[in-house]
């Protein structure tokens, strides 16, 4: 892949959370690259490691959130490396080249003021003039299209709708005009009417910004609306990573397969739905060989032993599998 | 009920819980060997002996009727810790009760149970207290009443916004549509969800007991003479303050030895049982 | 064909009340004037935005909350005024499961308890109660281990099995399934999915399905009902309803539902404008009409009654017949 048009590159991350019961690996030696322009989804089931591998990124897991944690390996980003960086050289970047929405935006944003000011907040650090930024605001207010930005500019965030807010931290992260955007389940708290609207606006940005948008969710329709690429964890590893219509056209690893088989697509006539037995694997013990070995129905000896690594099988196509190569057609149920 | 226990060896080791826990196990101790540790019975009077300062053979010296201040002091115990027992056991009661009606069937009950607690509330607790004794006559009954009467309403209050919290969880909305009964629910579905923060709301609420009655015994309308009442005896002692601090000053220590030690000891359970309840 | 479940003009609104001396100030009209029916052994699904009624008709239906007007009726049977010896017998044959399955059972209660709470309350034979549990354990997959633990050490997928157990219990003929999948991962989605569609089989249960993801409605219903502010807009067969929607509110909910493939891109889509409208402060004439790419000045002025459009499949809106025809989605 062509150097200058990679937006970030993470490499070899590793991240272990202190428990009562011993280290658990949140995320393991995962790599990939998020190209300049690109729209990339991290997909995956609850606590596969997700928030956590952006948090690093963000360098927003620290002492006090997660004692006794360690993280490992490194995240290029401009020619930096974000896990080497200091709080106050992180900062810097948090605040101009790279922004972060959340699932829940009335988290983010502080209820004692009101929404223009904030954004107005976010703007002022660049030193421009205060008339100035008071103008930059109205615009963003009109760029995420919040209808009556005036009148939403004098809101606080609790008198705006859920979708209201996404807006205004999205306008908040615009304001600093990101190279990179980290989305984390931007639509999860809202209703599909919203959610399309938030995620057409993300599209419209992206092209106008020509940002990259690194998108976190555990729902394949919001990948298949919006991804341009399309990455699939499992319990704190990547398993697959392919453009969006390589991972539904023809997906190939048992995980990924068994995952959109088990999406419920047609009516109740066309049978029952594909269901992944067993349970994900607990986190603080350490697994020799596939993690998800116990649930595969495709499994071989040598999953048992060695731990398969992510390898491209056709261009732009990796599989981290034994097997993947091999289990052509349907999987044994 | 398990996570109770399971709270409680957490709290086991907690530091300020296990003082709290020590202080608690030495004053039910003194109050229930009142008679075989104290070396002299509590009236016993030897007027020659009079006003002598601690020594050997009165550890905390003798007051202006010659009676052994220890004696008197630890049988003190046994009256504070009966009256602050009774008259927080009465008050968790019918603060609960009314606590659970309020919260659970809302409307008028509620607003009724609600306007009695902000009356109590609006008015200073000692103050009313003194009232009621005043009106009732002064007896350890009275104080017991008093007491009562004057700290039911905030676990009323907090019984209440509990309530209200949990009749709207689905589980207790699951077990209506099965077919269970308001008592039921109140009881087998509410209240064991709402007793861990009970416990540690009467915890705290012991030494408030313990300061009044020793606050009305003082004041003559609690306890009487001759009955060692921590209260009675510091009003007695106060003529003698300037020969005699002693007969002050240890009664005075133990109120405090009381209220710092259920206060640990509440505050552990509290940090245990509930870390988000700040009563 | 008898419907077990007969709801007419039911009507909830709940009172607000402010002031000092917490008088009724205005109302919120959270199920307004809604009937339908469900026939023994259907699923109707029941579609809608956030704060649009679902759950509320739910509670209604099992009066877990009582109607401000209208009927429910069960096998004939009035809900909303029965006396509570006869409620009682009702409820027996009505259960519900919530979409919150970590706040659906006793924190502080083992699993056995839970389970049992129900058959002891209504009096079943004590010799019996065990060997029920088991069995009911079995038909969702579930082993006896998880008796003995608490909710908290139980997985989602399984708490949420565990109440569908729960309700299932008492033998009901109708089932109230209130977003039963939400919270749940695409895997474990799929496991209570299918557990539930193979007790409906085994028993012949009756589904009110209560979901805001078309796709897992889709799968599950036969016919789906769609709700917007406390109204029903439009229902009627699941293929004509989510494939042909004849209402501009349900043609707007199914193309801002997520496409199940990236080939389905830049499909036709009508966008509903802006948020829905406050319950307290009801558009007049049409609901939908502040939000509606249609509207005309019929819309304000009058409101629409739900018309049969083709048997079976009803829409309230003044303009079904004249709309562009959607297009359909292949799935
Ligand atoms: N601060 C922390 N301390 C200990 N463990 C943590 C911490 N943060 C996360 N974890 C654990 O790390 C794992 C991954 O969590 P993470 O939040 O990254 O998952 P996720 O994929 O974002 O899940 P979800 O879809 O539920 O948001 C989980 O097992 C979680 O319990
Ligand atoms: N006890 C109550 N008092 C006042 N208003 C209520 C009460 N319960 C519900 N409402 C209101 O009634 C409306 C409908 O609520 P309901 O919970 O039925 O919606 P829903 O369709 O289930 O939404 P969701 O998808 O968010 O669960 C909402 O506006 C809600 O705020
Ligand atoms: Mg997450
Ligand atoms: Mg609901």
């Amino acid at each position: 892949m062509d150097q200058t048009r990679r937006a970030l590159c993470v490499q070899h991350l590793d991240i272990q959370f202190s428990t009562p019961h011993g280290m658990a690996r949140a995320v393991q030696e995962v790599s990939f690259d998020i190209h300049a322009g690109e729209i990339y989804a991290l997909v995956g089931e609850s606590g596969c490691g997700k928030t956590s591998a952006a948090h690093a990124v963000m360098g927003l897991i620290n002492r006090i959130n997660a004692p006794g944690h360690r993280i490992g390996g490194r995240v290029l980003f401009e020619d930096k490396d974000l896990l080497s960086l200091t709080e106050e050289e992180m900062c810097h970047v948090r605040g101009r080249s790279l922004g972060m929405i959340f699932q829940n935006p009335l988290d983010a944003l502080n209820p004692l003021y009101r929404a223009g000011y904030q954004v107005y907040e976010a703007i002022v650090l660049d030193k421009i003039g205060k008339i100035e930024a008071w103008r930059r605001v109205a615009e963003l207010f009109n760029q995420v299209k919040l209808s009556d930005p005036e009148a939403r500019m004098r809101s606080y965030p609790q008198e705006l709708s859920g979708g209201m807010r996404q807006r205004v931290m999205i306008g908040m992260m615009l304001a600093r005009n990101p190279r990179l955007l980290i989305a984390d389940e931007p639509t999860t708290a809202l209703d599909v009417t919203i959610q399309a609207q938030v995620l057409e606006l993300i599209l419209a940005l992206r092209a106008a910004l020509e940002m990259s948008v690194w998108l976190i969710t555990h729902d394949f329709g919001i990948v298949a609306e919006i991804a341009d690429r399309v990455a699939v964890m499992y319990a704190g590893v990547l398993v697959e990573e392919a453009d969006v219509l390589g991972i539904f056209d023809n997906p190939r690893h048992p995980y990924t397969r068994m995952l959109m088989a088990s999406l419920p697509r047609g009516f109740k006539r066309d049978g029952r739905l594909r269901t992944i037995a067993g349970l994900l694997p607990d986190p603080t013990l350490e697994i020799p060989g596939c993690r998800f070995r116990d649930r595969c129905p495709a499994k071989i000896e040598v999953c048992a032993t060695q731990a398969p690594a992510l390898v491209e099988i056709t261009p732009g196509h990796r599989v981290a599998c034994h097997v993947a190569a091999t289990v052509k057609g349907d999987l044994p149920p | 009920m398990t996570s109770i226990w399971k709270a409680l060896r957490e709290a086991g080791r907690n530091k300020s819980f296990l003082v709290g826990l020590a202080i608690m196990a030495s004053l039910i101790a003194a109050a229930l060997l009142a008679d075989w540790i104290s070396p002299y019975t509590y009236d016993e009077m030897v007027i020659v002996e009079a006003l002598r300062p601690p020594s050997g053979q009165h550890w905390l010296g003798t007051d202006h009727l010659g009676r052994d201040s220890f004696s008197r002091l630890i049988h003190g115990s046994r009256i504070a810790l009966k009256v602050g027992a009774i008259a927080v056991t009465i008050q968790t009661v019918v603060g609960v009760l009314l606590g659970l009606l309020a919260g659970y069937y809302g409307g008028w009950q509620d607003r009724v149970i609600i306007f009695l607690t902000d009356v109590i509330w609006a008015l200073p607790p000692i103050v009313l207290a003194i009232a009621i004794c005043t009106l009732l006559g002064p007896s350890l009954t009275n104080v017991i009443i008093a007491i009562a009467a004057v700290s039911w309403a905030q676990f009323t209050r907090i019984v209440r916004s509990k309530t209200q919290a949990l009749k709207n969880m689905p589980y207790v909305e699951a077990a209506r549509a099965m077919g269970e009964s308001d008592l039921s629910i109140i009881l087998r579905y509410i209240l064991p969800n709402v007793i861990p923060v009970i416990i540690v709301l009467a915890t705290l609420a012991l030494p408030v007991a313990v300061v009044n009655t020793t606050a009305l015994g003082f004041l003559g309308l609690g306890a009487q003479p001759p009955l060692p009442d921590w209260g009675v005896i510091l009003s007695e002692s106060m003529t003698y303050i300037r020969r005699a601090p002693w007969i002050s000053i240890f009664p005075g220590l133990a109120i405090i030895y009381v209220v710092l030690g259920f206060n640990l000891l509440g505050e552990g359970l509290r940090d245990a049982l509930d870390p988000r309840l700040k009563v | 064909m008898n419907p077990l479940v007969e709801v007419s003009h039911l009507e909830k609104h709940f009172e607000i009340r402010s002031g000092l001396w917490r008088t009724v100030s205005s109302h919120v009209r959270a199920v307004d004037d809604v009937s339908f029916a469900i026939a023994a052994g259907e699923t109707l699904g029941l579609v809608g935005e956030s704060g649009s009624g679902k759950s509320t008709v739910a509670r209604l239906l099992l009066r877990l909350i009582t109607a401000t007007g209208g009927s429910v009726r069960l096998e004939g049977r009035e809900v909303t005024t029965a006396r509570p010896a006869e409620m009682k017998a009702l409820r027996r044959k009505m259960g519900i499961v919530f979409q919150d399955p970590a706040a659906s059972m006793n924190p502080r209660a083992k699993i056995k308890w839970s389970l049992r709470r129900p058959l002891v309350t209504n009096g079943f034979e004590h010799a019996r109660i065990d060997d029920q549990i088991l069995a009911m354990l079995a038909k969702v997959n579930l082993g006896p281990e998880l008796l003995n633990r608490y909710p908290h050490q139980l997985s989602g997928g399984q708490q949420q099995r565990i109440s569908v157990a729960r309700a299932l219990l008492l033998r009901p003929r109708l089932l109230v399934l209130d977003e039963p999948t939400s919270a749940l991962d695409i895997s474990v989605q799929a496991q209570v999915l299918n557990i539930l569609l193979d007790l409906q089989e085994a028993f012949g249960l009756t589904y009110l399905f209560i979901s805001h993801d078309l796709n897992v409605v889709r799968y599950v219903s036969d016919r789906v009902a769609i709700m917007y502010l406390g109204k029903l807009m439009e229902i009627g067969p699941v293929e004509a309803v989510l494939q042909a929607p004849r209402h501009p509110y349900t043609q707007g909910l199914a193309a801002s539902s997520p496409p199940m493939s990236p080939h389905q891109r830049g499909r036709q889509r009508v966008l509903l404008a802006e948020q829905p409208p406050s319950l307290i402060d009801l558009p007049t004439g049409c609901r939908l009409h502040p939000r509606c790419p249609f509207r005309q000045t019929i819309c304000e002025e009058t409101r629409p009654e739900l018309r049969e459009l083709a048997p079976g499949h009803w829409a309230a809106c003044h303009l079904a017949e004249n709309l562009p025809a959607p297009q359909p989605r292949d799935t």
